[in-house]
């Protein structure tokens, strides 16, 4: 895992997220939260291919769903969506403009995966964070 | 002052709206649509003085909206702020020749505040 990856992908996590959510932001992930998470990518193009992915727990989820749409208690479930599409959305725009800061990349639209995280393959670079009482796991996948 | 807001997101919509607001811009009206289509519509119905705009979105993507108002006569000359996360797009757009400000999203207040202003300043 390249540390340049690993660096940039961790440094857009934590600026977006610690922008976005009223909640504390630490390294590490905790064991606290159980279940699949909500899982949202973005895929990138230019003189680098590649994927960003969020993978959020609901607890976390709700909790920056609220902050975002300055409410006490999370919004129904599809405005959680919306933001953690948002979310991923700078996540990518900031990895992408940190990978090469001269190049165009081209970001696509973030999509929800249904079906989980996609576990075929390993990713180039993760940024593990406890987001309050939840988790939040941020992976790149660069193409070679 | 009114103003438009074009963004797919109805969080950062209001994440937006809410910035200018707290930012102390004397606004008028607020406008919201989800694509450029939309804009471009919201535009044709309504008087609008200041338009912020997102790069990355279906139907209409921004660089097409945004090309699609400097044609326009009557819209040539509304001072544009892109929002976006993708600093190279912008980049790439050539945004000074498009005579539109940049804002790095995460935004802070203040940072949407001065690219509002420094917008509206570019078009005196």
């Amino acid at each position: 895992m390249s540390s340049d990856l690993r660096a940039a992908i961790h440094r857009a996590a934590t600026v977006t997220f610690s922008a976005y959510s009223r909640k504390s932001l630490r390294e590490g992930l905790p064991k606290t939260s159980e279940g699949d998470p909500v899982s949202v990518a973005i895929e990138f193009t230019g003189p680098r291919k590649g994927r960003v992915e969020v993978n959020i727990w609901e607890d976390a989820l709700g909790d920056l769903a609220a902050s975002m749409y300055d409410q006490r208690v999370p919004p129904p479930f599809s405005d959680q969506l919306d933001a953690i599409r948002e979310v991923t959305n700078v996540i990518a725009g900031n990895v992408v403009s940190s990978l090469d800061s001269t190049s165009l990349f081209n970001l696509g639209l973030p999509k929800v995966q249904h079906n989980g995280p996609i576990a075929a393959v390993d990713p180039s670079a993760v940024a593990d964070f406890a987001l309050g009482s939840g988790r939040v796991s941020v992976r790149l996948f660069i193409e070679n | 002052m009114n103003v438009l807001v074009v963004e797919d997101s109805e969080v950062m919509r209001g994440m937006i709206v809410k910035a200018l607001k707290n930012g102390g811009l004397p606004l008028g009206d607020v406008y919201q649509a989800s694509n450029g289509v939309e804009g471009l519509q919201a535009l044709h119905d309504h008087a609008v003085d200041l338009v912020f705009m997102d790069l990355n979105m279906p139907v209409m993507d921004g660089e097409t909206f945004l090309r699609s108002l400097r044609a326009e006569v009557a819209t040539a000359g509304i001072p544009v702020v892109v929002v976006s996360s993708n600093s190279s797009s912008a980049r790439a757009l050539g945004l000074e020749s498009l005579r539109a400000t940049f804002v790095q999203k995460p935004f802070t207040t203040q940072t949407l505040r001065a690219a509002a202003e420094n917008a509206l300043g570019a078009r005196q």
